[in-house]
């Protein structure tokens, strides 16, 4: 049942209704054989950009060493840490038909009236499903994406741990991280096989 | 009565014992403070106490504004501290230790469970594979079901003992998950989940020799859950009973990791420090079991939560 943009359905469920067009239009930029690399990877930062909060996520993720670090050191850190993600999820459009993604239904949070949370249902081939809830919040006409739980396990909070551990050995200096990140990004360490 | 008891459980018995010595002297932690909510309101007034104080100049907000600076970095602190707290400091006192056993893991994973699940997955056919887990989790229902009941989930415990009765006669000894096809799905539950959904926190984190990630509740859940085991109790009527739960043991861990060999090829590809992303995932993936997979409201997240200094005290 398809409805149409002003439809019933999507007007009840707007931010489910967003992520929708948003799979969709992923599908066509990234999913599409034709496609070179270079192209597909254009394609997908920039859609990466225009509906992730990226430097939210990034301040989230950095916690109290951003507040430290200098305007350099943040936008050096918010370009590997896109990277990173780049080459994390971008192959898992390489096939044709992309991740089975099902959008359930919308939720929200009674502590955060400005979060929205859309639930999903992702069929990995020959797996069980697996729950996804993403969390976005709105901006402007349409919705910025915060962060993506998968069956509890939050994305943010995930790297926010695992990079706090790096820089507090590295005594509060995120270069060190980033470095660590843009070395990794170079051997291709992100990239599913 | 000795003897019966000693095989099956020296290896895995003897971490959890070891994770069990180590509780002594630890108390529980209290279960995610509802405090919470509170401390992110109360910042929040005073972000708004300030942007305030000059639309109204009023004496009312007077001592608020010559705070300023100040406050804005009390508010950090105070929100930072009090909504939280266990994401940004890890309870993870036993660290160095941790990370060591952590090594050993990694390794004995690399030389020996590792090839040993691949091989495994290789040589065995998916149906046989499913059917030894089906037979395990068949054999451990007591487990599951006592906990179900001690959590007071009424529905859990029907759906555990409706897949018990259904699999053990139709499903052929437990071999067949046929109660799947009927609706009544596959859950876990363990000791660590009930003392959970009590209100007991995790305590220190802790990674047990061969058994991996885990926490001091966690430990001691394992411990318990032995005694709500048949299979600790085979040794009463069998004499071989010791190395076929010993068998049972061994085929169910290299199950289990076989079914998770890319899941955590991928988490340890991905990761710039391994131990510490395994403890960020499991200690998450731990709160999610014991909520039965509701995620829990206030969350922490990015532009709405805390950490977001420029929010609250309005510097770049």
């Amino acid at each position: 049942m398809v409805f149409g943009a002003a439809g019933p359905v999507a007007a009840a469920e707007p931010a489910k209704a967003f992520l929708q067009d948003l799979a969709d239009t992923a599908m066509v930029q990234l999913a599409d054989g034709e496609l070179d690399d270079a192209q597909r990877d254009a394609n997908f930062r920039k859609l990466f950009r225009q509906n992730f909060d990226i430097k939210a996520i990034g301040r989230f993720v950095l916690a109290r060493y951003w507040r430290g670090a200098t305007e350099s050191q943040r936008d050096d850190f918010l370009q590997t840490f896109e990277d990173v993600l780049v080459q994390r999820f971008l192959p898992l459009f390489r096939e044709a038909a992309g991740p089975d993604l099902s959008f359930v239904r919308e939720a929200t949070d009674s502590t955060m009236p400005d979060l929205v949370i859309v639930k999903s249902v992702i069929r990995a081939v020959g797996n069980e499903p697996i729950r996804v809830d993403w969390r976005l919040t709105q901006a402007g006409a349409g919705y910025k994406i915060l962060d993506v739980v998968a069956e509890g396990v939050s994305l943010a909070i995930t790297y926010r741990q695992e990079y706090a551990s790096v820089v507090s050995q590295a005594g509060g200096n995120i270069d060190v991280l980033t470095e660590q990140l843009k070395s990794k990004v170079e051997d291709g360490a992100f990239a599913p096989r | 009565m000795n003897r019966r008891f000693e095989i099956p459980m020296n290896r895995k018995l003897l971490a959890a014992v070891v994770a069990g010595g180590i509780v002594t002297g630890c108390a529980f932690e209290p279960g995610a403070p509802q405090s919470q909510s509170s401390g992110l309101d109360t910042s929040r007034q005073y972000a708004a106490a300030q942007s305030d104080s000059d639309q109204y100049g009023s004496g009312q907000f007077d001592s608020i504004r010559h705070a300023g600076p100040q406050l804005a970095v009390t508010a950090d602190i105070y929100s930072d501290q009090l909504a939280d707290a266990s994401i940004d400091e890890p309870n993870d006192p036993l660290e160095t230790f941790n990370r060591f056993v952590f090594a050993i893991n990694e390794t004995l994973d690399v030389f020996i469970f590792k090839p040993l699940a691949a091989t495994y997955r290789f040589l065995v056919p998916p149906v046989v594979r499913d059917s030894f887990r089906n037979f395990i989790r068949n054999v451990e229902t007591p487990v599951v079901l006592i906990n179900d009941l001690l959590q007071g989930e009424g529905y859990r415990a029907e759906a555990t003992m409706a897949r018990f009765m259904i699999n053990t006669t139709v499903g052929v000894a437990g071999f067949a998950d046929v109660a799947s096809d009927s609706g009544w799905d596959y859950h876990d539950e363990d000791f660590g989940q009930t003392l959970g959904t009590w209100g007991a926190g995790p305590g220190p984190y802790l990674v047990l020799p061969l058994l991996g990630p885990s926490n001091v509740r966690d430990g001691i859940g394992k411990l318990v859950d032995k005694f709500f085991s048949p299979l600790t109790y085979l040794g009463h009527f069998y004499d071989e009973a010791d190395t076929a739960s010993l068998a049972v043991t061994a085929v169910s861990g290299i199950d289990f990791r076989s079914r998770n060999i890319e899941t955590l090829e991928e988490l340890q590809r991905d990761a710039v420090d391994f131990y510490a992303r395994i403890r960020s995932v499991y200690l998450q993936k731990r709160v999610d079991e014991i909520n039965n997979g509701e995620i829990r409201d206030d969350l922490p997240t990015p532009g709405l939560s805390l950490g977001e200094t420029e929010q609250v005290s309005g510097a770049n």
